[in-house]
């Protein structure tokens, strides 16, 4: 049973090391350009977009918030002696919810007016095509 | 050797915290694209209040999520009614100017 624990524990380091070393090559690449991230923000046309920049904001901190609400819990079950039961994830309120629906589909209906405009300068773009009976361009007539 | 829980909170922390700094500078040194933010995306792509707004509410309103989390960091604070309709308000009137400019640039086009 002893070696069993033993092993459990080291295991864990093991997926620790791992997973930070996955994280720090994560880092490593965005940090030396090798992931590009010029764009994170850019909308088709090139230009930054003011949703896009608000939900990456938003899920910034939901991820933060999060995070350190599961971690705080660990530390609590720890204090307390619980160790043994493993606390569940925590509760999404309806209000955290409601905003980042708020901040995803402001984003959603940004990108619908964006397609909307291209689409339609493309097709205001597009040659008409010739009257009929007109000859082709670069036929002798 | 210190305690497998401690480790994670440590390497997550560390994780998030260096990712949230490295795209800080980047966005700081204008590795990542910023131009025209403050821009309107239709018509004479003049400066454009609206999204300045946008921007204001969401960080008031990140700013005041995180400080609620790190008062109390044992569960997910409760959003107010109050923010809920500022921070919508402030989106519906990005999103309504962002539509009615794209419509007058339609009809100015046809």
């Amino acid at each position: 049973m002893l070696a069993l624990q033993y092993l459990e524990v080291l295991v864990g380091y093991v997926v620790c090391g791992i997973v930070a070393l996955f994280g720090l090559l994560l880092i490593w690449k965005i940090a030396t350009n090798q992931i590009d991230l010029t764009h994170l923000l850019s909308d088709d046309d090139g230009l930054a977009s003011t949703s896009r920049f608000q939900l990456v904001i938003f899920t910034f901190v939901v991820a933060l918030s999060f995070f350190l609400v599961v971690v705080s819990n660990v530390k609590v079950r720890q204090y307390e002696n619980k160790a043994e039961s493993v606390p569940g994830f925590p509760d999404v309120p309806g209000g955290v919810l409601a905003l980042l629906g708020i901040s995803a589909s402001s984003y959603l209906v940004s990108r619908g007016i964006s397609a909307s405009q291209n689409g339609d300068s493309t097709t205001t773009k597009t040659p008409t095509p010739p009257p009929a009976g007109t000859p082709p361009a670069g036929t002798k007539v | 050797m210190p305690d497998i829980a401690q480790l994670i909170t440590w390497e997550g922390l560390a994780f998030l915290l260096i990712l949230f700094g490295v795209v800080v500078v980047q966005l700081l040194t204008r590795q990542i694209n910023l131009t025209g933010l403050f821009m309107k995306k239709e018509g004479d792509r003049s400066f454009s209040p609206e999204r300045v707004q946008l921007l204001l509410a969401t960080l008031a309103a990140a700013s005041q999520y995180v400080s609620q989390v790190l008062k109390d960091p044992t569960q997910l604070p409760q959003v107010p009614n109050s923010w809920l309709l500022l921070y919508g308000g402030s989106h519906v009137l990005y999103l309504g100017r962002r539509f009615y400019v794209s419509q007058s640039s339609k009809q100015k086009d046809s």
